[in-house]
């Protein structure tokens, strides 16, 4: 029979021994304990906003009555308290490392063998200030709104700034599911027919008040398909939507405007690096074979890729690594690739009624995580591109962000280029292109803002309603 | 409050810790524990911790009222004003809108709260007065630290007065208590943190997702994790509680003994929230005849409060039910077979049968608990029946296992008493030379690992990257 311990004297000073590691429990805890609230009261960091989660972090909440009783004041503190941890981004860098010891295949980066889907609850809101960068504190250079023909006046140029806290439809909590497959990272998308028709029905009724007002106007739609839908899915297939019987049947039910393929367009392409592996967008030479779609239907020529210089941007690590925080997505960063525009041009963003000159691509954002920021220098509500060489030719673009890269390619055959982002617009678009006409209005979107949520589709009817 | 938060764990925990050790006597040390207590029910619910007082004060007196004319009719009214005074409480706060919906001019409340939690511990602590079990507080404030003690006024487990008496009236440090309490602590918060959070993560698409593009194996699988993740939220909410509770000197009952090791029913509700079963039996099964007569009517009575006692809604009562009925099938199958099932040849087949049944019986439970809203509930059902003309399986699924089967194979050990056998045969055998030196940091290295690690995932799971391009 064992005996572990045959030492009497062993087997008294158990009891000790005993006192001595329940000690050391304690006091290790209770150090632990000590140094991290320590470190936490002393070492907090004091950013305002995350750069990663593009957002503001939360500020220490006001100590009122009020706020105290109806339990706001607990709420915004837990907030705080968690915005403001030492160290937070690494801490959030090491959680996601932490997660991949899930499964089997952290590490590993072998193409093929990596596929992985990545559930995600997130809440998607205008959230004060949230989503774009907000406009500079300090004023970039003003100037005065061109022209007679951009009037400052009701409905063009927004009254507040930021003017983003209109009314952008509730908040919307929804679960978002990406795939990691191979070398990229794509959303998996829904196909809700409830949103897709009431943005299908917008943009109809849209089209045929802008031909009632102004006869002879070409209205466009263009439904950008998400990389998803042009992936070899493998034992994948079927998990998303199809984008394709989606698109259509929102293409037919508008029926006021002119469609444009972007399958036809994309599609043939899709060997070359048209979206981006670790962002949700379309590359600038992606947005390049929509736009020859576009101009085609216009009627005019399409200028060659070939007859711009190139730039590129390396180290782009985007919005799909920050919404998975998946560690292989942040190995293989995305190089932002730009075509300089080559003719002469004015460009101004309003955010504020007498609009900022910036550059058409604006590498100022280069430094920024979100480099896609480059394109137009970021969303703003409203934003106007003179090209006084251009042809007397006036184009309306009514976008989401994946316009962003698109519109540059315009320069060569517009005059006047009017951007209107339905997000934070807060006039009329009908009122807008009464006082601004317009040959052509283009809207152009990705899928992805109306697969299942109804944020966008909501903020263009509220800019397309009444007068 | 709840305990796993940053503001809990490095600004709450410390704060008390200090203060309580600080004070030298216990009237001191009570009455830090009741202020913390109440800070710690008001930081949630500011309004209602004053009903949370006002039920103290109300059973404080039932119970004085109880002792000093016992035996005589004022001591049967009090023990039943508290129970409607309890009951009241909750039929206004909790089940009102379940009952009343249609009546417009009816107000609406919040749930407080803890408050089925801390109405049932008052309303045993009155019944257990009323049987001379356990003598009446003599001190308000003793008495509302019973009430009101943090450790498990909002989860559980239920704590009757009995059961910490004696550490209300005195307690002395014990540093092996204090130890074995932090060690208790982190595993619960680790159980809380790293594995039902990261469990309810990974169901969401398949609970909360479009049913009609579910498989079969893939509505299986959502309730597979979401049994991992209320069992490690629930236990994991439990440990805490006991750890804490050893922290400041209490020893609470245990609440949860490995129910998926289970090989019935009723075994199951033996091991999964004890301290629920056990109010159940003590004050309403046994009192309405138990298993003396009128067994199947005790049974479903029992069962429909049990389900109702876990939310106002009505698959809750359908989940309770079921159990109910499920144990009464058991009664009698374990009375005709019984016998026959317990011969040493059939032992093995009616151990593994008992567990296949148990995993059966419980995911379908899971699915009936987990969905309120009843057309869902039956059209999930069907999926897992295989009658929603559902594929077999579906590349979700798949991918999800594929990708999480570290978490899931430790999950699912974790669940199972595994992890204390092991123990008690690695404790009882001397350590290896090599580590015999440091073997004391052994655990406290185990316990700030498991700390860090929860601290880290607690940090992430505030990151809310913001979705810019779609609203």
């Amino acid at each position: 029979m064992k005996n572990h311990s045959p030492d009497p004297r062993a087997r008294r000073r158990r009891p000790e021994e005993r006192v001595r590691r329940s000690f050391t429990n304690g006091i290790v805890f209770l150090s632990f304990l000590a140094t991290v609230s320590i470190v936490n009261l002393v070492g907090g960091n004091d950013a305002a906003r995350s750069d990663s989660e593009q957002r503001p972090l939360a500020v220490f909440p006001r100590l009122s009555p009020r706020d105290v009783f109806s339990g706001v004041f607990a709420h915004e503190f837990d907030a705080w308290v968690d915005d403001h941890v030492p160290g937070r981004e690494a801490i959030i860098r090491l959680s996601g490392v932490l997660s991949g010891w899930r499964g089997f295949t952290a590490g590993t980066a072998e193409p093929g063998a990596r596929a992985e889907i990545v559930s995600v609850r997130r809440e998607e809101s205008p959230a004060a200030a949230g989503g774009v960068q907000p406009p500079p504190t300090t004023p970039a250079p003003t100037v005065t709104v061109p022209g007679s023909r951009v009037p400052p006046r009701q409905g063009a140029p927004p009254k507040h700034v930021p003017p983003i806290t209109a009314d952008a439809g509730p908040r919307e909590e929804l679960i978002r599911e990406y795939l990691i497959l191979d070398d990229r990272g794509v959303e998996i998308l829904a196909y809700n027919t409830e949103t897709t028709a009431f943005f299908a029905d917008t943009v109809r009724i849209a089209g045929e008040r802008i031909t009632g007002q102004q006869p002879g106007t070409g209205v466009y739609l263009a439904v950008i398909p998400s990389q998803i839908a042009f992936l070899e899915l493998k034992r994948y297939d079927g998990i998303g939507a199809d984008q394709r019987a989606a698109i259509d049947a929102i293409y037919a039910q508008a029926a006021s405007v002119t469609p444009l393929d972007l399958f036809a367009a994309i599609g043939p392409h899709i060997d070359e690096y048209v979206y981006f592996r670790t962002d949700h967008h379309w590359s600038a030479r992606g947005a390049f074979y929509a736009y020859r779609n576009f101009i085609t239907a216009v009627g005019l020529d399409p200028v060659p890729l070939e007859r711009y210089e190139r730039a590129e941007v390396p180290g782009f690590i985007g919005s799909v690594y920050y919404q998975t925080l998946n560690k292989h997505l942040r190995s293989i960063p995305d190089t932002v690739e730009i075509f300089l525009p080559f003719t002469p041009y004015t460009y101004r963003t309003f955010w504020r009624p007498e609009g900022a000159e910036k550059p058409l691509i604006d590498f100022s954002w280069e430094t920024d995580q979100n480099k896609y920021q480059i394109f137009i220098s970021s969303d703003s509500p409203l934003a106007v591109i003179e090209c006084p060489d251009g042809p007397e030719r006036t184009v309306a673009v009514v976008k989401d962000s994946y316009g962003n890269a698109f519109v540059p390619f315009l320069l060569p055959h517009y005059r006047e280029i009017h951007i209107i982002d339905p997000r934070y617009f807060e006039g009329n678009l009908f009122e807008y292109v009464r006082r601004n006409p317009v040959d052509d209005v283009l809207f152009i979107n990705s899928y992805a803002v109306i697969a299942d949520a109804w944020g966008y589709a909501r903020n263009l009817e509220r800019i397309t309603g009444g007068e | 409050m709840v305990f796993a938060s940053l503001t809990f764990l490095y600004y709450f925990l410390p704060l008390l810790l200090v203060f309580y050790y600080a004070s030298r006597s216990l009237p001191w040390r009570n009455g830090v524990l009741v202020f913390f207590s109440l800070f710690f029910y008001a930081w949630g619910e500011p309004v209602w911790v004053t009903l949370l007082i006002f039920s103290a004060a109300a059973d404080y007196l039932h119970g004085r009222i109880i002792e000093a004319h016992r035996g005589r009719w004022q001591s049967r009214a009090a023990v039943i004003s508290s129970l409607v005074v309890n009951l009241g409480l909750l039929a206004v706060f909790k089940y009102s809108s379940m009952f009343l919906n249609t009546v417009p001019s009816f107000p609406r409340f919040t749930l407080p709260i803890g408050i089925s939690f801390y109405t049932f511990q008052t309303i045993s602590y009155t019944i257990d007065v009323y049987r001379d079990d356990v003598p009446a507080q003599r001190s308000f404030w003793k008495f509302l630290l019973f009430v009101s003690l943090f450790h498990q006024l909002v989860a559980g487990p239920i704590v009757r007065y009995r059961e910490i008496r004696t550490a209300i009236e005195g307690r002395r440090f014990n540093p092996a208590q204090f130890s074995s309490g932090v060690t208790r602590f982190a595993v619960g918060l680790a159980k809380k943190v790293l594995i039902a959070n990261v469990s309810g993560g990974l169901a969401i698409p398949f609970l909360e997702g479009d049913i009609t593009r579910l498989s079969v194996l893939g509505a299986w699988y959502g309730v597979f994790l979401f049994g991992i993740q209320i069992y490690f939220d629930f236990s994991g909410y439990s440990d805490m509680a006991i750890g804490l509770g050893r922290m400041f000197g209490f020893e609470y009952g245990e609440n949860f003994r490995y129910p998926y090791a289970a090989r019935s029913a009723s075994e199951f509700w033996r091991r999964w929230h004890i301290s629920l079963g056990s109010f159940f039996r003590d004050y309403l099964y046994i009192p309405l005849g138990g298993n003396r007569r009128r067994v199947f009517l005790n049974l479903m009575l029992v069962w429909f409060f049990t389900g109702l006692w876990h939310g106002a809604s009505w698959n809750f009562v359908l989940w309770g039910l079921y159990y109910g009925v499920l144990i009464y099938i058991e009664r009698i199958v374990q009375k005709t077979i019984g016998p026959f099932a317990a011969r040493p040849a059939w032992q093995w087949l009616s151990r593994v049968a008992g567990h296949l049944y148990l995993i059966v019986i419980t995911l379908v439970g899971w699915a009936i608990f987990t969905f309120t809203d009843l057309s869902r509930l039956l059209g999930y059902l069907q999926a897992m029946a295989g009658l929603a003309g559902l594929p077999l399986a579906g590349a979700r699924v798949s991918a999800s296992i594929r990708n999480n089967p570290v978490f899931l194979v430790v999950a699912v050990i974790a669940s199972l008493p595994v992890v204390p056998r092991a123990l008690t045969h690695l404790t009882t055998r001397p350590l290896p030379a090599q580590i015999r030196p440091c073997g004391r940091f052994l655990l406290p290295a185990l316990n700030v690992a498991l700390m860090v690690a929860s601290t880290i995932f607690l940090v992430g799971a505030g990151y809310n990257p913001f979705l810019y391009f779609r609203f």
